[in-house]
């Protein structure tokens, strides 16, 4: 009798604190919820073979961190630990493409940390010597991001040559030189992304980056014919509009409005991130 | 081999195959590796190096956990049981009695790396069928990691029967070799830092004799680990392949001479 009022009493106990307890987790700050990591050669010296693993754990534990966040729509993620976890995850296991591909997902234009991205990559590629993803996303940081055309184009060239099934790799290569029609090469870089996207949290975000960068497409490739049309600039997107150029003005798929600058370049109110936060190096 | 020994083998594979530790590490290996497709599909674009990282990594921890438990028990449970008074006052060597045993250990890793192997060799395949990867799956050099993993685990055998050898106690021989385990998968990163400018410039000297002494006193386990190889196709070289076999062999020849000869010269009273 003692024993199972000592059971019950307990159980009592457990589902009292269980479900509080539950609650105040999930209540943690976004940082916390990430946790920290010790770095690699701590990790290293204390998981003799089992290094590999944790790598591929603590990709996944960002991935899950940032899938929670960009699921509920809250906070920003806190880009810094997230470049560290996964600096951390590449010197455990150099050869993890979970944290390059992620990196290269998230730190470009969501974290605004194109330099840590590419030198992150690089060290990927140092040791992936014959995966052409790698030499593909990196191009493609050096183009749109650093604008630095020449090593975009050696890396695509890199990519080219060890994928020569992509025969537009080369085209792309060539194009790099130019710094014109960068957003169809962005369009063209995202949907190569989205392809190989098996997580859904990262392919959703991706896609939408690809819809806003279409409707971008759209109004660029609307002003150049206006442009032809008149020999100016369109004052704004409504003229476009006007004249029949654009059907009607796309919406910006991060809940912005597009418009058009000076130099009559597409801007947005968002810039391409939801509430505006984000942006990174944007469409200029 | 003696018959001596193959009795001891026998009597050790059949008190291992009894063992509920055994069996039970076994099933719950088993039931890890089943679980791989569940873990690896989390993965962004490597579906199958995460499966197979996630599937070695059980196996790695399920051999340690058995080989600690078994070496750990070989001669401890004959001393506890007081049957090692029977045995010493038989014609029977100790050397033959504990080759005997450690032998018997040695099959049994190799059953349950085998068992392991297969279930997870299995996992992969349809995973690999799936989710085909950049580069194609080598299962030779699947089976190679699995074989040099085995040779892990013997050393690991040998060093806790060493320490049983000589101990009075269970705890000090699993504290032991847990401690050397761990080290030895570090002691090459440690010689390449004591090596580099930085190490030169910053360690104290006696850090620096210690830290040498020790890639030479205990197993350098990261020659052993061909993770890399096998997750990512990284090409194996040959020679070094033959070299870490040989030095394999050479470290476990040392450990169980000089444990055999320990244990010959023990006193039971």
């Amino acid at each position: 009798m003692k024993r199972l009022a000592l059971l019950v009493a307990s159980v009592m106990l457990l589902g009292a604190a269980y479900q509080p307890l539950t609650q105040r987790r999930d209540s943690r700050p976004p940082e916390a919820r990430l946790g920290f990591f010790p770095p690699a050669p701590v990790i290293k010296a204390l998981s003799a073979d089992q290094y590999q693993f944790l790598s591929h754990v603590i990709s996944l534990e960002c991935l899950f961190y940032f899938g929670t966040l960009v699921e509920q729509r809250g906070p920003a993620p806190d880009w810094n630990r997230l470049y560290e976890a996964l600096f951390t995850a590449s010197r455990l296991d150099p050869y993890n493409m979970d944290a390059y591909y992620f990196a290269q997902a998230i730190l470009i234009w969501d974290a605004r940390m194109p330099e840590r991205a590419i030198e992150l990559l690089e060290y990927g590629f140092a040791h992936r010597i014959w995966d052409w993803y790698l030499p593909f996303f990196l191009s493609f940081d050096y183009a749109f991001v650093l604008k630095d055309y020449a090593k975009a184009g050696a890396f695509m060239a890199k990519a080219a040559r060890l994928n020569p099934q992509a025969a537009w790799f080369s085209t792309l290569a060539a194009r790099y030189f130019y710094e014109d029609g960068r957003t169809a090469l962005a369009l063209a870089y995202l949907e190569e992304m989205i392809a190989g996207a098996s997580n859904e949290a990262i392919r959703r975000h991706l896609a939408i980056r690809a819809l806003a960068f279409e409707r971008i497409l759209e109004i660029e490739e609307a002003t150049a014919a206006y442009r032809e049309r008149f020999h100016r600039l369109p004052g704004a997107l409504d003229d476009l509009v006007r004249t029949g150029a654009l059907q009607s003005i796309p919406e910006d798929p991060y809940g912005g409005s597009f418009y058009l600058d000076q130099q009559g370049r597409v801007r947005t109110t968002s810039n391409l991130a939801f509430g505006g936060r984000g942006g990174g190096p944007h469409h200029d | 081999m003696p018959r001596q020994i193959r009795a001891f083998i026998t009597i050790a594979i059949k008190g291992g195959i009894r063992d509920r530790v055994l069996a039970a590490i076994v099933v719950v290996g088993v039931l890890l590796l089943l679980t791989t497709p569940v873990v690896a599909v989390f993965s962004m674009r490597q579906v199958l190096a995460l499966a197979t990282s996630y599937s070695l990594s059980i196996i790695s921890l399920m051999g340690l956990l058995l080989t600690l438990f078994v070496a750990m028990s070989l001669v401890a449970r004959d001393l506890e049981q007081r049957s090692i008074y029977t045995v010493c006052s038989l014609p029977i060597s100790r050397t033959a009695y504990l080759l005997g045993k450690f032998f018997g250990l040695a099959v049994l890793i190799f059953l349950t790396l085998a068992i392991l192997g297969c279930f997870s060799g299995a996992a992969l395949f349809v995973i690999e069928r799936f989710y085909p990867p950049l580069r194609p799956f080598s299962w030779g050099a699947f089976v190679t990691g699995l074989w040099f993993q085995y040779w892990v685990l013997l050393i690991v055998g040998a060093i806790t029967l060493l320490f049983t050898t000589v101990a009075t106690s269970m705890f000090l021989p699993l504290a032991l070799t847990v401690g050397i385990y761990f080290a030895s998968y570090s002691t090459e990163a440690v010689r390449y830092f004591i090596q580099s400018a930085s190490g030169q410039e910053k360690l104290d000297p006696l850090i620096k004799v210690m830290g040498g002494a020790l890639y030479w006193i205990l197993p350098n386990f990261a020659a052993f680990d061909l993770k890399a190889q096998i997750i990512y196709g990284v090409a194996m070289d040959g020679k070094t392949l033959l070299l870490t076999q040989l030095y394999g062999l050479g470290y476990l020849g040392v450990l169980l001479t000089v444990a055999t000869a320990a244990f010959s010269r023990r006193e039971f009273v």
